[in-house]
């Protein structure tokens, strides 16, 4: 459909106000608002984290895409819900306790989304606690951990142990990522996923679900 | 060799006694102390000479109105940005929790801010401390660039997308910025009579995996303003040492053509950024300072560790000069005072 490519391209382009008015115009011409959510938005957020991942665009264009998806999905939401389309999952996302860095957490949040799950921000310099409050509360299939530096990774240590112990580890998994952290530090943690980019996550995601 | 000798022979690629090394902390006093306690030293003078640093900075003394913090910080700067000192496990960091200029639409909001006044420092303390640190090479300036000094008013999100979306913020609010720049460095630089070695700049460009943003939106923007302060460095006399940290090798070509001299601080462990490869790529036309890995080898490495990769990185870009040895980054509050012992006392021993 010509009016989903031109959804998934100002979408790319970080038309915020275009993909709403194409949206508005799609759901008008009675198409169904599924469609246009996975040919019209997640299309566009794919070759957005395509060209992200590549080096070919940069921050600034996946944040302004995103806005422009976030403007299309606040316009689609009610008719999602109307038509009963369920997300592909659900995350809770954080950056750790003792780390107030969160560019790359949102990133990794954006992608997600453009991805189709719906997502749990807990924003940053997130207790253990609280990420076990809210895997009770939420019950998402993936916790996601963001950690910047050295002194705070080992946070992402402490909230795999907390899960363990309020008996809720085998209910999800765990995805971890942030600058310093790696394959082998995942592991050494216990955790399920380490993902190096947002993209990269986005796709690690959707795998951990099957 | 006395140390200026040494860091300003490494940086035109001459033979030196011993590679030039450097040292830069956090601003985490528990932190600080430990490690005072473990060399044996009473204050950052003695702390700098136990580890056989080469260089020195000198400083303005702030002489303006005082701030205080309004939105949640425990500290205001003279910009109008808060900041917090952050616990975590090992220590503090200190962290930017308010952005000014975060909700503002317009130019003329900008316009209308109460912007900071050059005026407001004192530079007559710099021939001073000029003549104490004589025989060491002096950095002076030691400031944010433009780009990091715009997010720091306007948040990094907003920022990046400004760029995007609203270019004629952006070039009003760095405007502003530059005039504050241009004036102080020229004042710094002009009280340090021709003593201050070094313009030394803090402009972060790259991330993890690769520039922050697209060289050709840097262009636009920000390579302009970073100019006119490296040529007033170059005016005064001054090599032109600029940190940015990540994966910047995108830019390293414009740097060059710039007139920047040494690159600080070769994030090794980020996208495109190995030793060797870009002391091959670029060696001849610019100096290294920095690459001794913070994000792994310093903070969870053994003391063989450390050794091993002072000594890699001393082969490999040391060679034929051009290199100043020093961690990726500040030294962070999860790293054993035996491996800072190690990495200066071991480069020393093997680079005399």
């Amino acid at each position: 459909m010509e009016i989903l490519k031109e959804i998934s391209e100002a979408l790319q382009n970080g038309e915020a106000e275009l993909v709403e008015a194409k949206i508005k115009e799609s759901i008008a011409s009675r198409l169904q608002p599924e469609e246009i959510l996975i040919q019209g938005l997640l299309e566009g957020m794919g070759v957005v984290g395509q060209q992200f991942k590549n080096g070919e665009i940069f921050v600034p264009e996946v944040l302004i895409a995103a806005r422009a998806m976030h403007a299309g999905l606040s316009i689609l939401k009610p008719y999602l819900v109307e038509t009963g389309v369920q997300p592909v999952g659900k995350v809770v996302i954080g950056t750790v306790k003792g780390d107030l860095h969160d560019i790359g957490k949102n990133l990794v949040g954006m992608m997600l989304i453009g991805a189709g799950f719906e997502l749990i921000d807990l924003g940053v310099d997130v207790s253990p606690s609280k990420f076990v409050e809210a895997v009770s509360q939420h019950n998402p299939d993936i916790v996601a951990l963001s950690a910047l530096l050295t002194t705070t990774m080992e946070e992402q240590r402490n909230v795999i142990k907390a899960l363990e112990e309020a008996g809720l580890r085998d209910k999800v998994k765990v995805m971890v990522g942030g600058a310093p952290i790696n394959d082998g530090f995942a592991r050494t943690i216990g955790a399920d996923v380490y993902s190096p980019d947002a993209p990269s996550a986005a796709e690690d995601a959707r795998k951990l679900l099957n | 060799m006395l140390s200026k000798e040494r860091v300003l022979r490494a940086i035109d690629h001459k033979s030196t006694d011993r590679i030039p090394l450097d040292f830069w902390s956090i601003p985490d006093k528990e932190f600080n102390i430990k490690v005072m306690k473990y060399f044996g030293v009473n204050n950052d003078d003695e702390l700098l000479e136990r580890l056989h640093i080469d260089l020195r900075w000198v400083e303005t003394d702030y002489r303006g109105p005082s701030f205080e913090p309004q939105e949640g910080g425990t500290e205001r700067d003279c910009w109008g940005a808060e900041y917090r000192y952050v616990r975590h496990s090992t220590g503090v960091y200190k962290e930017s929790v308010y952005f000014p200029l975060a909700q503002v639409k317009s130019v003329k909001e900008i316009e209308d801010y109460h912007w900071p006044d050059p005026s407001w420092y004192d530079y007559s303390v710099i021939p001073a401390q000029c003549a104490k640190y004589a025989s060491y090479a002096i950095c002076g300036g030691n400031m944010y660039g433009p780009f990091r000094n715009a997010w720091l008013l306007r948040g990094l999100e907003s920022m990046l997308m400004d760029m995007a979306l609203q270019p004629v913020l952006v070039d009003a609010l760095l405007d502003r910025i530059s005039t504050f720049q241009t004036a102080y460095i020229e004042n710094v630089l002009a009280a340090g009579q021709g003593k201050i070695d070094i313009l030394l700049l803090f402009d972060d460009l790259g991330t993890q995996v690769g520039p922050i943003m697209s060289p050709k939106m840097w262009r636009r923007f920000l390579k302009t303003p970073l100019q006119k302060l490296i040529d007033i460095g170059k005016k005064h006399g001054c090599k032109i040492l600029l940190h940015s940290c990540g994966s910047v090798r995108a830019f390293i070509p414009d740097f060059i053509e710039m007139g920047v001299d040494v690159l600080n601080p070769i994030q090794v462990q980020a996208a495109g950024m190995d030793p060797a490869q870009l002391k091959r790529d670029f060696g001849k036309d610019i100096s290294f300072h920095g690459s001794l890995d913070i994000q792994g080898t310093l903070p969870h490495g053994t003391v063989g560790d450390v050794k091993r990769e002072v000594q890699e990185r001393i082969e490999s870009m040391g060679e034929g000069g051009g290199f100043i040895l020093a961690p990726t980054h500040r030294i962070q509050s999860d790293t054993p005072p035996e491996n800072i012992a190690a990495l200066f006392d071991w480069a020393v021993e093997i680079s005399r």
